[in-house]
């Protein structure tokens, strides 16, 4: 009987410890070049841009181009149009079909 | 800067119900580009959220220069965050429970904070007011402020901040009662002021393209003086 009581908190305990999971942010860190991926559902003209944290579109990854419906993949070199490092922070990845955004991925850029 | 010391070398000067104090206000700030960039994180999954409400605390200097104009000079800084917090880790939780001798279940909820968005802004104001009333003295005026602010937002493994300085303006309507006791024998005085502050300041980094800090809303204000 004694031991039960001893045992049963440990027990207990065990099995919280182990229910506690890594944990997983929703967004991508990005330390290099960073591939994302979108799905749309028709087809039509595409845009992706990437945004910094003010809003500020940093990059053009894609520009009116005609995609048919489906998964996609574009990749960010973490450079701004002119070929600068835009510096560490949080950034979106937008993708816009005919006009309307469909899709946003956020990313934390940390450059090594 | 210099006109605020100014207002308060006249006050100081004229001697008559100069009184000095803190105060502390909640406004409802229009922050309309982090509302819109909240919406964005959110949309692109982080359930980011933002503060309704925008605190100010500071230090205010008050005297009348006549029967009915009452200047007032002030130092105050307001705060505005927006946070996506982490799920609650039972795991962790426990441990710091447990670590702290209890203390951690006390205190803490588990979740902690992933993404982290702090606006700042230091408020230099001056304004002049009319006296409507005696005491409680009600006085409705106004008059320009000097902003300086600062957006910070912080992730795991970044931290990025940008500032910049601009003008504004406030105006409200304000009730001072003198209380009848003191501290220390010197006249205690409380009053509230209700109004609108003017304060949107767009910040002048590299990348921050058009963004501005706004505090710009409508507030209540309460506070607590000491009358020389």
């Amino acid at each position: 009987m004694k031991r039960c009581f001893v045992l049963l908190p440990g027990v207990v305990l065990l099995v919280l410890l182990t229910s506690c999971t890594d944990t997983s942010y929703p967004f991508i860190v990005a330390t290099d070049a960073v591939d994302v991926n979108y799905t749309i559902d028709a087809d039509g003209t595409v845009d992706v841009m990437v945004e910094n944290s003010y809003m500020v579109t940093v990059r053009s990854l894609l520009s009116s181009a005609a995609q048919e419906a489906g998964q996609h993949m574009v990749t960010w070199d973490l450079l701004d149009e002119g070929g600068d490092y835009p510096g560490d922070g949080l950034y979106t990845v937008e993708v816009y079909l005919d006009g309307e955004r469909v899709f946003v991925q956020v990313l934390e850029v940390n450059r090594q | 800067m210099t006109v605020l010391v100014s207002i308060l070398s006249l006050l100081v000067i004229q001697g008559s119900s100069f009184r000095i104090g803190f105060t502390f206000d909640g406004g409802f700030p229009g922050m309309s580009d982090e509302k819109d960039f909240a919406d964005l994180l959110t949309e692109g999954g982080l359930d980011f959220k933002l503060d309704n409400i925008a605190w100010t605390g500071g230090v205010e200097a008050l005297g009348d220069i006549s029967e009915t104009i009452r200047l007032r000079g002030s130092v105050s800084v307001s705060r505005f965050n927006g946070t996506y917090e982490d799920n609650y880790d039972p795991g962790g939780y426990i441990l710091i429970g447990i670590l702290t001798g209890g203390l951690g279940f006390l205190l803490g909820s588990g979740n902690s904070d992933v993404v982290s968005l702090e606006d700042r802004s230091m408020n230099i104001e001056a304004a002049a007011y009319y006296k409507l009333t005696g005491n409680p003295a009600i006085s409705i005026g106004g008059g320009p402020s000097v902003l300086m602010v600062e957006r910070s937002m912080n992730t795991p493994n970044t931290s990025t901040s940008d500032a910049a300085t601009g003008m504004g303006f406030n105006a409200g309507l304000r009730i001072d009662q003198e209380s009848g006791g003191g501290f220390l024998g010197i006249p205690l005085v409380f009053a509230a002021e209700g109004g609108y502050r003017h304060c949107s300041v767009k910040l002048d980094g590299d990348y921050t393209g058009d963004f501005s800090v706004d505090f710009s809303g409508f507030f209540v204000k309460i506070g607590t003086y000491l009358k020389f």
